[in-house]
């Protein structure tokens, strides 16, 4: 018998993570949902529903497994048996991707973009059709398609449609499928051979638009009693491989929805490239005529959902790697080890700082602020008690508090000494009597531990730490396949150090760190924003460098800063087409809300950055802090036209939050920059 | 059917130029790598024509002066050759001695002359190719950037089936790990089959494309070793025969293959084999070639001179 420990160690339960690779019977099985079913995913989808949606999502959001787990080839396996999986649930789910439809080739080759509409939705049209009576044939019973007078009436009716009739009439279900298919092959092979003939012989165009697409389910509805109140979904998916002539036959589909046929259209955040419709042009109207719903937003706003379903999904993974895992929705969090907090995160900071200590060097921080103070005040003992005052050995993170509560508090005037001892006390008191004997010192603490942790992970040679099952999360923010993704590599580094991941011990926060690194990368490389890249790449560069900038600061503005706020209708073109490609590719996350700016009535959009990326710069995968960036700050960081601006805005907006700088600015007159040392040391 | 079989069909096979190697036609497609202009000048032709490839974005006064050019504004590989090829239609008929020199050419064009020259009934002729001796920055060597679309390659698109339910792609892997990476995305609900170059044009550059495959992002963690299949980097009959070879070995292990995409993303021999396979076994059927088009390409992505192979086609 093969151990939990070797099929678990052997096989990453989460290799597998797009649908798309999955088979119907993985669809099922890994199927999971965030609640009952009144609060289960399908009715974010409504299927019995007629009024058509647009079902948006990043990449990675669900949209693919949700539609295919409403396809008829999932609902047969839900329930044993098609019929009964119609009669229970209401509708057929007719699942087509637009990846199989290669619809480029419906252009160029000497033909007007008006001879390709019109040939692209009659192909299109003979594809649905074909793949709606291929999906529904299982549900027909034997004595419907072995009869002569139910299939005659049935191709009596479905071949009204049809100008023209063919020579050889279809006798049964099956020839009348063998029908559909033939016609679009006929149009395959005309097309294919325009490359080279520069012409389209061959095709007649034999119905008209909609008309097999909404009257075979009408027809379907007559003739079997079992259908009659059944809805007919079009589950049409990754349709933003469609070009934008492509969709508005699409659109023009969902307005002139007809009877029992509605559509569900799967597309990525950018994927819909238009409204319009055929003919006149007239977009569709959202509310009135389609309803939308972008998948992954939806979940980020429910977090506590999202919560649940993460926390299943990834049981549900471990249970079909090995039935015999013990773990639960309320364990699962224990099976990864996480940085103790305790005592002020000592035990962790000490780790760090520990070997270097033991070297006799002086701790980076200290270094730095001796250094600059040096600079500036010509009494040396002073700033030897100036380090003194603020060294705390046995807490180096607390020490770093120190330091922040000096340069957050330092003004010209201002007894540097004597703020340098209430800042010594307040630390004593903090540890001796907890947070409310030094409410304030405690606040910063609080606002800037992240932070502060970070920059001694980073001073000391190493990566800032991410982990805990929480944390993972919140990086995939709403988006199951980078949660999986994250599981995956976290999984793999964690077998190779050694560990038993989900079976023995916990993940070590190692494993979690390399991995939540190697998922970073796959996210970065996985988007590919087409001839955008090197643009949209930069431009989210460009933000990130801020801020990080800001983050290992020395008295950084703002706590784990990941999120700007930006007026867009301002920006220059290039940068707002940057900006937008951004949000559609998920490297930047709208946040819900506007806000507006501190000193006026203007409204920002608020951008964060997506954690998912958090590790790539060392930067906050928390939302906290926001800074806003004027017209001209964002115009260079997004456009890419002017690369040494950028670095200049970036330079300039942060200069004072780094030594020597920062004490310059605070503590030498304004009036007089040129003079060194002003401060007299009282 | 046994190698030789198959071969017999494809051509003679592939072999070093001869120094005495002539023909009336010879077509090459322009850019600065030291291999494509050597070659151009050393052929023995009664007519010689360099082909300019828009994406390379080269300015007039970079091109050569003393040389007919073929040029069209078209953009997809169909319109461009055909209207490039409009002003030497005369040339090109039925028992041309024609050589063409597919070093420089964009892969989708290459492939898509192929069909046209056998629609033309010009079933037989040479190509050749000029082997680096190494990339300009190894592992780093950036060929294509900035992708635009993954579509089908004219004259080789299919008649699909609506069931995708065992859809397989394969994928000739080569330097271009972001190309990969646009292929596989674009058919992500097939199976993939990757054919590695194997031996590659020079020893180190099997480790160089490996280096680069393992940066795909949806690259599977774990590749099954029936999913990886080798073929020489620099002969197109090899790839032909390796294909024949991997997709009958699909077939009889699994269900019928619903829809074939083959993407052929390493040298211009693969390519060319590719075609090959796709001409002689595919027209017709539910398969497919598809390539990620990109904008602009590198005008020089190798440094020195290394072999010249010929390469005698017969598409019958």
């Amino acid at each position: 018998m093969r151990s939990v420990t070797t099929d678990l160690h052997r096989n990453n339960p989460f290799d597998l993570t797009k649908a798309s690779d999955y088979s119907d019977e993985q669809v099922k099985e890994y199927w999971v949902d965030v609640g009952d079913a009144q609060k289960s995913l399908v009715t974010f989808i409504k299927p019995t529903s007629l009024v058509p949606m647009f079902l948006l999502g990043g990449k990675g959001s669900g949209k693919t497994h949700l539609m295919r787990y409403c396809s008829s080839a999932v609902q047969e396996l839900r329930h044993s048996n098609l019929r009964t999986a119609i009669a229970q649930e209401k509708y057929l789910g007719v699942y087509s991707i637009a990846d199989g439809l290669n619809v480029h080739r419906f252009s160029g080759k000497g033909q007007t973009d008006e001879t390709w509409q019109s040939i692209f939705a009659y192909s299109f049209e003979l594809w649905l059709a074909a793949n709606l009576l291929s999906s529904l044939r299982p549900a027909l019973a034997d004595d419907e398609l072995k009869s002569a007078a139910w299939s005659e009436a049935l191709i009596k009716h479905v071949l009204q449609f049809f100008h023209v009739k063919p020579e050889t009439l279809p006798r049964n279900f099956d020839e009348l499928i063998e029908y559909l298919s033939t016609l679009r092959t006929a149009v395959d092979v005309a097309v294919n051979n325009s490359a080279i003939t520069r012409q389209l012989t061959g095709i007649t165009v034999l119905f008209n638009p909609g008309d097999l697409v909404f009257g075979i389910p009408s027809v379907l509805t007559q003739l079997c009693a079992a259908f009659q109140k059944t809805v007919f979904v079009y589950l049409i998916d990754e349709v933003e491989n469609f070009t934008e002539q492509q969709q508005r036959f699409l659109n023009t589909l969902v307005r002139y929805r007809k009877g029992n046929v509605t559509l569900r259209i799967g597309a990525r955040l950018y994927g819909v490239k238009t409204e319009a419709t055929l003919g006149s042009g007239e977009p569709i109207k959202r509310d009135a005529e389609y309803e939308r719903l972008v998948l992954d937003a939806r979940l980020r706003e429910e977090a506590s959902q999202y919560e649940t379903l993460a926390a299943r999904l990834v049981l549900r993974r471990l249970q079909a790697a090995h039935a015999g895992t013990n773990i639960s929705e309320q364990s699962l969090p224990e099976a990864f080890a996480e940085l103790s907090t305790e005592n002020f995160h000592q035990k962790i900071a000490l780790d760090i700082v520990s070997s270097r200590d033991a070297t006799g060097v002086e701790r980076p921080h200290l270094a730095r602020f001796r250094d600059a103070a040096a600079g500036l005040i010509a009494d040396k003992s002073i700033v030897e008690a100036l380090v003194e005052t603020l060294r705390l050995p046995e807490h180096p993170l607390l020490e770093k508090v120190n330091l922040l509560a000096f340069y957050k508090r330092i003004s010209r005037g201002v007894d540097v000494l004597a703020l340098a001892r209430t800042i010594e006390q307040d630390a004593a008191a903090l540890l001796k009597s907890g947070a409310a004997a030094a409410p304030d010192y405690y606040d910063l603490y609080s606002h800037f531990s992240s932070d502060l942790l970070a920059q001694l992970y980073r001073d000391y040679g190493r990566k800032p730490v991410y982990a805990g099952f929480k944390t993972l999360v919140r990086l995939s923010q709403g988006v199951p396949r980078n949660l999986l993704s994250l599981l995956k590599h976290i999984h793999r580094r964690s077998s190779f150090g050694g560990e038993a991941p989900f079976v023995r011990g916990k993940i070590s926060v190692e494993a979690q760190v390399h991995g939540i690194y190697d998922a970073t990368e796959w996210f970065w490389e996985d988007a590919q924003p087409d001839e955008h890249g090197s643009l949209v790449r930069n431009a989210v560069e460009q933000f990130a460098t801020l801020a990080r900038s800001i983050r290992y600061s020395d008295s950084p503005s703002e706590c784990d800063l990941c999120c700007f706020l930006i007026n867009p209708e301002t920006l220059e073109n290039m940068s707002a087409q940057a900006l937008k490609m951004a949000e559609n590719w998920s490297f930047l996350l709208r946040v819900k809300g506007n806000s507006g700016a501190k000193n006026d009535d203007r409204v920002l959009t608020k951008y964060q950055i997506n954690p998912m990326l958090a590790a790539r710069w060392g930067i906050s995968e928390s939302r906290r802090g926001a800074i806003e960036l004027k017209k001209e700050v964002a115009d260079l960081l997004l456009s890419g036209a002017d690369p040494a601006g950028a670095q200049q805005a970036i330079t300039a907006r942060t200069e004072t939050m780094y030594l020597p700088r920062l004490l310059e600015a605070n503590l030498v007159a304004r009036t007089n920059p040129g003079q060194a040392s002003l401060f007299d040391g009282n | 059917m046994a190698t030789d079989e198959i071969l017999f069909q494809a051509g003679p096979g592939k072999r070093s130029i001869p120094d005495d190697y002539s023909c009336d036609v010879f077509i090459s497609a322009f850019n600065l790598s030291e291999r494509v202009g050597k070659t151009f000048g050393k052929i023995n032709a009664a007519r010689k024509f360099w082909l300019i490839h828009n994406e390379y974005g080269f300015s007039d006064s970079e091109l050569p002066t003393n040389t007919s050019l073929l040029r069209s504004t078209e953009l997809a590989e169909a319109d461009f050759m055909i209207d490039a090829l409009e002003q030497i239609e005369s040339d090109l008929t039925p028992g041309v001695r024609l050589c063409i020199d597919m070093t420089g050419f964009m892969r989708p064009h290459l492939m898509f002359l192929m069909h046209l020259l056998r629609t033309r009934q010009i079933g037989t002729f040479d190509f050749i190719y000029t082997e680096p001796s190494q990339y300009t920055r190894k592992a780093e060597t950036v060929f294509s950037s900035d992708v635009v679309e993954v579509r089908q390659v004219n004259g080789y698109e299919g008649t699909h089936s609506v069931d995708m339910s065992a859809d397989v792609l394969v994928v000739g892997a080569g330097y271009d790990h972001d190309l990969i990476g646009h292929v596989i995305a674009n058919k992500s609900s097939a199976r993939l089959l990757q054919l590695l170059s194997l031996p590659s044009l020079s020893a180190d550059m099997y480790q160089e494309s490996l280096t680069r495959l393992h940066r795909v992002a949806d690259a599977p963690v774990k590749v099954p070793d029936e999913q990886l299949a080798y073929a020489s980097a620099s002969d197109p009959f090899v790839t032909y025969i390796v294909l024949v070879e991997s997709l009958q070995k699909i077939a009889s292990r699994s269900r019928q293959i619903s829809n074939l995409y083959l993407s052929p993303l390493a040298t211009k021999p693969q390519a060319v084999g590719f075609a090959l396979y796709y001409l002689k076994h595919l027209v017709g059927k539910p398969a497919s070639i598809i390539f990620p088009y990109a904008t602009r390409y590198s005008k020089e992505t190798s440094k020195g001179v290394g072999r010249t192979w010929l390469y005698e086609l017969s598409l019958g």
